[in-house]
């Protein structure tokens, strides 16, 4: 049988916290009233709970990447676009290093918007964006193309690299949190670049 | 590796043949992975156990990576009881898979029942050597079905 805990000290943790609430629980039981009590069990049962959801075992992430597609000797790469457009200097940057670049802007909607299903006006702001930043890479004499991807930066990466192939990402975006997982999810180069001002 | 993560692999999200780098963070990383994607051939790569973690190949949950690859590169040495944990487990769960070591001759000779010499490379090979060494890996083990 797989143990739902992933180290021993979590299990430890959780039989401390099953400890610290049956105390709780008992002496609730013995000095106060019934909605007390009630109370107490709610908030021990909710602590208990908490822990294993949290603490639940996850699939770890290894970086990985689809063979490249295209010419061996040519190099590819994906422009994440985020936020604003990359600068100049990055635009530079990417035709020092890249042969071809695909623009690729997720249609950025609010979770309402999905729910409702409403994500038009997402996608022709996404358009607008795809279709400034693929002019301003051409006219830096990038051989760019452009798609508007899913919502998801991740899904719209991964569909790019199935579709156009990808030796590095180069991300127009300042989120910590989105540099991490494109790191932690791909096997190829992954790169920051500034926006424009 | 974060918090509240186990260390069971996610399945490939690519199409094959696949060869699962085992290869602590370093400089090399990208290149080899470079040079096996323009071979043909879809990467993943496992920074490979700890202390804290063993590797899921040595307990109940196994590992999807492993055993979804067609060859697995071991760039994690024979130093550690953990590197060694990894190899044994993979020699003994998958024993038809296709396993490269880079290994120094001298920790190889030590550890014969995991380092075949044929399977062994030498400690820092090129990205062009480790294609070369892949792709017959992968040939050997195709004519064998």
């Amino acid at each position: 049988m797989t143990s739902p805990f992933r180290t021993e000290a979590q299990a430890f943790r959780f039989l401390l916290l099953v400890a610290v609430g049956t105390a709780a629980v008992v002496v609730a039981h013995a000095v106060a009233g019934r909605t007390v009590l009630v109370v107490v069990c709610v908030l021990a049962a909710g602590a208990l709970a908490a822990s294993y959801l949290v603490g639940r075992p996850r699939p770890r992430t290894l970086p990985s990447a689809p063979a490249h597609l295209g010419p061996p000797a040519e190099r590819r790469a994906l422009l994440l676009l985020v936020e604003d457009a990359p600068d100049e200097a990055a635009l530079a940057g990417l035709r020092e290093r890249s042969d071809r670049v695909l623009v690729v802007a997720p249609v950025g909607t609010s979770a309402l918007r999905h729910w409702v299903s409403d994500v038009d006006r997402a996608r022709d702001r996404a358009r607008s964006r795809l279709e400034d930043a693929v002019s301003r890479a051409q006219a830096a004499q990038l051989d760019a193309t452009g798609v508007v991807g899913d919502e998801d930066p991740l899904a719209a990466i991964d569909d790019a690299l199935r579709t156009f192939g990808g030796d590095e990402i180069v991300a127009a975006t300042s989120d910590p949190e989105l540099l991490a997982a494109l790191r932690g999810r791909y096997a190829i180069p992954v790169t920051a670049v500034s926006g424009r001002r | 590796m974060a918090r509240h993560e186990t260390l069971r692999p996610q399945t490939w999200e690519w199409p094959g043949p696949r060869v699962l780098l085992e290869h602590p963070a370093r400089e090399d990383t990208h290149a080899r992975v470079d040079a096996l994607r323009r071979a043909g051939y879809a990467v993943a790569v496992c920074p490979g156990p700890t202390a804290a973690d063993r590797c899921p190949l040595a307990g109940d949950e196994g590992c999807a990576a492993a055993h979804d690859a067609d060859v697995v590169v071991s760039s994690l040495g024979l130093e550690t009881d953990e590197a060694r944990e990894a190899l044994a487990a993979l020699r003994a769960r998958l024993p038809r898979l296709p396993v490269l070591v880079e290994a120094g001759a001298a920790a190889a000779s030590r550890w014969p029942q995991l380092v075949r010499e044929r399977d062994r490379l030498e400690p820092g090979v090129e990205p062009s050597e480790l294609v070369e060494r892949v792709d017959a890996a992968l040939e050997e083990a195709r004519g064998g079905d």
